[in-house]
């Protein structure tokens, strides 16, 4: 499975940390060291497979537990409309 | 059946102009010129039983692009020159050739006015580099402390507390503009329990106090990220619109940038009130 950006969000990052406006609602959120790194991943292409093996390298954790993390971080901001499915 | 005159809440109107007059006041300095008159002008309306029209004159340096009608959420009709602009119990119309306009109200019109006026505000405010953001204003040494939060966040009770120490120069909506010195604080007259004021402000920005109510006191500086984070959550923002949204990112950042910024806890009496001020002349 591969996801965008929502084209409509608006993001930054200040200090390494990551923080997106989604102009309809409103609403800012902002992501961990971890979560960062995933958006940045994100937003370059990388396929689930190629985020997980990143993340698993940086910050050395299993890739069961990347796994488990990642697909909740993404199924929450599929839920918020800040990231959507492309395949 | 259509009202007469004298059947308008007149301090309803003396609120609406007000309200333009502040406009005028803060805006002006930075190149806009919004001119509007009331005039003693009743007509029945097509489209309401209740309903007063005024003629509302409007003059521009820079002129406010149609655009930005649109990015509101209003109804435009664009015939020409003329555009019409439908929002709840408001209609108007901007003929932007000869600059003037009308607007048809009800006569609870004053709440559509004034919805019409933060638009405005809002909009103005981020196309010169600031932002109209939740927050009451205290002034100390010239300089404007803002508390930014949401209703019922502790504004009006920060404001009520602190009047007899501070000028307060608002306890619902702050304007902040870029200025020489950095940013320049103004009260607003908007919708409020206390909505006509008479100090507008226009003081430079000394520092930005998220605040919570507690059982006690406690105030410790924060980081960049998150000032910037609860300061956004805090700007009105009417658009849908990524241009606009950018703006409120990009003018929010050099806003918490310039400032030192803190997260305030207070509880509802006065016997913290003067640690709070010596904390600020050590922070500040």
């Amino acid at each position: 499975m591969k996801y965008k950006i929502n084209p409509d969000a608006v993001y930054r990052e200040i200090n390494g940390v990551y923080y997106v406006l989604l102009p309809r609602d409103k609403t800012i959120h902002r992501f961990t060291d971890v979560g960062s790194l995933i958006w940045r991943l994100i937003d370059k292409n990388f396929s689930e497979s190629e985020i997980i093996k990143e993340v698993v390298n940086q910050y050395d954790v299993e890739e069961e537990v990347v796994l488990n993390d990642l697909e909740n971080f993404i199924k929450e901001l599929v839920e918020k409309k800040i990231l959507l499915k492309i395949e | 059946m259509p009202c007469k005159m004298n059947d308008v809440n007149t301090r309803n109107i003396s609120l609406i102009i007000a309200r333009w007059e502040f406009l005028i006041r803060a805006l002006d300095d930075v190149s806009y010129n919004v001119v509007i008159k009331l005039k003693n002008h009743m007509k029945s309306a097509r489209k309401y039983d209740d309903i007063e029209k005024f003629n509302l004159f409007i003059s521009y340096n820079n002129g406010i692009s149609s655009s930005f009608f649109k990015a509101c959420n209003y109804k435009l009709s664009d015939n020409g020159n003329v555009h019409k602009l439908e929002f709840r119990d408001c209609v108007g119309t901007i003929d932007w050739e000869s600059k003037k306009s009308s607007v048809e109200i009800s006569n609870e019109g004053v709440v559509s006015i004034d919805s019409f006026l933060r638009y405005v505000t809002s909009f103005l405010s981020l196309v010169q580099g600031g932002a109209l953001v939740h927050s009451a204003g205290i002034i100390k040494n010239n300089r404007c402390f803002i508390f930014p939060g949401p209703s019922m966040s502790g504004k009006s009770t920060i404001a009520g507390l602190f009047r007899q120490r501070f000028t307060v120069i608002g306890e619902e909506l702050s304007i902040i503009l870029p200025s020489k010195e950095g940013y320049s604080v103004y009260g607003t007259p908007f919708l409020g329990s206390s909505s006509v004021l008479s100090n507008y402000g226009g003081y430079r920005l000394g520092g930005i106090i998220f605040h919570e109510k507690s059982d006690g006191y406690n105030i410790r500086k924060i980081e960049e990220v998150e000032a910037l984070i609860r300061f956004v959550e805090n700007v009105t923002f009417y658009s849908s619109s990524k241009k606009y949204a950018n703006l409120v990112l990009e003018n929010s950042e050099k806003i918490t940038r310039s400032v030192k910024a803190f997260v305030m806890d207070f509880p509802n009496n006065s016997e913290w009130l003067s640690e709070f001020d010596k904390y600020l002349d050590e922070m500040i």
